[in-house]
C-alpha cells in the first residue's frame, strides 16, 4: 500500500498544491492543506478502485480543506502584519500580470472553477459532480467568470 | 487561455521539505507505530517468561526446604521403630487372591492386622507378594485399593472423590538381605521426600505410638494426606485422597485391633 500511495502522491501532488494555492493565494497555507489532503488519502486509499476516482476525491477534499482553513480559529487569530498578497504571489512574477491580477481578484470559489476547467481540463458535468453543483449552474458561472476575467485582461478573452 | 493557465502554475511545485513532512505523517508513521505496538508486546512476553521461571524456581526452593525440614524431623533416631531383624512368622503357603477381605487375609496369613475404616472398600483389591524359589511368600505388600490407577484424573469428578488406601508392608521369616534393604528404603522414603510436607506427629492412644502425618505437596489437583507408623513390626502407610488431616486422625482413632 505504501508503494501505491507514493505513486499516487507523485502523480497528483503538484496539482493539489496548485489547486490549494489558487484558492488561498498563499503558498504556506497551500502546503498545509496539501499535507492534510494526502494524510487523509493515505488513510482511505484502500477504498478506491481507480486513479480518476482518487483525483476527484482529492480535489473535493482540497476544496473543503480550503474552506475549513479560512474558517478555522487559528487563521482568524493570526495577525498577518506584513502579509501582502503580492509577497505570496512571487511565484507568478514572471507571468502574465494581466492574468494574475485578474485571476486573484476573483472570489476563491470562482478561482476553483477556473482552475478545474482550464487547468485540470474537467468538463462542466465533472466539475458539477466534484463540487456538488448543478451542471447548468457550473456552465453559467464559468461564462460569467470568463467574461469578468476578459474585462480585466483587456481583450485576452478573444484568444479562447 | 488554457495554455496561459498551464504556464501560470508551472513553478508551483511541492518542495522536498513538504514531501518529507507528508511521508513522515503517512508511510513512515505507520512503520513507527508497528514498533510502538510490537516493542511493548515483546516486553510483556519477556516479563511473563521471567515470571514463569520465577514461579518454578520458587517451587523448587520450597520443595528443597521442605525436604531439609523432613530430613531433620525424620532423622535416624526418630524414624520408625522397625526391627528388620525380627521377621514375622506367617503362613507363607497361603495363596493370596484379589478381592480378599481383611478377615480372609488374617486367617490365611495367620497374623493379626490393624483394620481401618475405608470410605469405599471393605476388601483388599490387590495383593503384592514376593515369592521365593519354592513359591513361599517372602515379602508381603498389601494395597487396599489400586483402582485409582484406572481413575481419569483429568476429570474433576474423579478428583473430588474421597477414598482411603492402606499399604501394609511386612517381611516374613524368609525375607533376604536384599529385601531388607528395599524395605528400609520404602519405610524411610515415606517420611522424607522432596515433595512431601510434614504436618504433625499425632500420638495415637489406642496403639500407644506416635504417628507422622504428612501432606503430599505434588498432589495439587488431588490433595493427599497420609500417615505412617510401625505397629507389631508391620509398616503401615495410610493414604487419604481428599482427606484432611483431621479426618485422617479420626480414622486412626477408630482403628480396630
Amino acid at each position: 500500500m505504501e508503494e501505491e500511495f507514493i505513486r499516487i502522491y507523485n502523480l497528483y501532488k503538484n496539482d493539489i498544491l496548485r489547486l490549494a494555492f489558487s484558492y488561498t493565494k498563499n503558498i504556506n497555507e497551500a502546503e498545509d492543506i496539501t499535507q492534510s489532503v494526502f494524510i487523509k488519502l493515505f488513510k482511505n486509499l484502500n477504498k478506491f478502485t481507480s486513479d480518476i476516482e482518487i483525483k476527484k476525491w482529492c480535489i473535493k477534499v482540497t476544496v473543503n480543506e480550503c474552506k475549513n482553513y479560512f474558517l478555522s480559529s487559528w487563521y482568524k487569530r493570526v495577525i498577518q502584519m506584513d502579509k501582502k498578497e503580492e509577497n505570496n504571489l512571487y511565484y507568478l512574477e514572471n507571468y502574465d500580470n494581466d492574468l494574475k491580477d485578474a485571476l486573484f481578484k476573483l472570489k476563491p470559489k470562482d478561482r476553483i472553477l477556473i482552475f478545474l476547467y482550464y487547468y485540470e481540463g474537467y468538463k462542466h458535468k465533472e466539475i458539477a459532480s466534484i463540487l456538488k453543483m448543478n451542471s447548468s449552474t457550473v456552465q453559467t458561472k464559468l461564462d460569467r467568470i470568463v467574461k469578468s476575467l476578459a474585462k480585466e485582461m483587456k481583450g485576452v478573452y478573444n484568444e479562447k | 487561455m488554457k495554455n496561459k493557465f498551464n504556464n501560470f502554475f508551472k513553478d508551483i511545485k511541492v518542495s522536498k521539505e513538504l514531501d518529507e513532512k507528508i511521508y513522515n505523517n503517512t508511510i513512515y508513521k505507520k512503520e513507527l507505530s508497528k514498533g510502538y505496538i510490537l516493542k511493548p508486546v515483546i516486553v510483556i512476553l519477556i516479563l511473563f517468561i521471567f515470571l514463569g521461571v520465577g514461579v518454578m524456581a520458587k517451587e523448587y526452593i520450597e520443595d528443597y526446604i521442605y525436604q531439609m525440614k523432613d530430613t531433620e524431623k525424620f532423622g535416624k533416631d526418630t524414624i520408625f521403630d522397625l526391627d528388620l531383624n525380627e521377621k514375622l512368622e506367617v503362613n507363607t503357603n497361603f495363596v493370596c487372591k484379589k478381592n480378599i477381605t481383611h478377615e480372609e487375609l488374617e486367617e490365611g496369613l495367620n497374623i493379626k492386622l490393624l483394620k481401618f475404616n475405608n470410605f469405599n472398600k471393605d476388601s483388599y483389591n490387590i495383593c503384592e507378594l514376593t515369592l521365593d524359589e519354592n513359591e513361599n511368600i517372602r515379602v508381603i505388600k498389601l494395597q487396599n485399593d489400586d483402582n485409582y490407577s484406572e481413575y481419569d484424573l483429568n476429570k474433576e469428578e474423579t478428583r473430588k472423590k474421597k477414598y482411603l488406601q492402606v499399604d501394609i508392608n511386612f517381611m516374613t521369616q524368609y525375607a533376604t538381605k536384599d529385601d531388607e534393604e528395599e524395605f528400609k528404603n520404602i519405610s524411610i522414603l515415606k517420611g522424607t521426600s522432596s515433595v512431601s510436607k510434614f504436618l504433625e506427629t499425632y500420638h495415637l492412644d489406642k496403639l500407644n505410638l506416635d504417628v507422622n502425618i504428612i501432606k503430599w505437596s505434588e498432589s495439587k489437583y488431588w490433595p493427599q494426606t497420609f500417615c505412617t507408623f510401625v505397629y507389631n513390626n508391620i509398616f503401615y502407610n495410610i493414604q487419604g485422597y481428599n482427606v484432611s488431616k483431621d479426618e485422617l486422625i479420626d480414622i486412626l482413632n477408630n482403628v480396630e485391633l
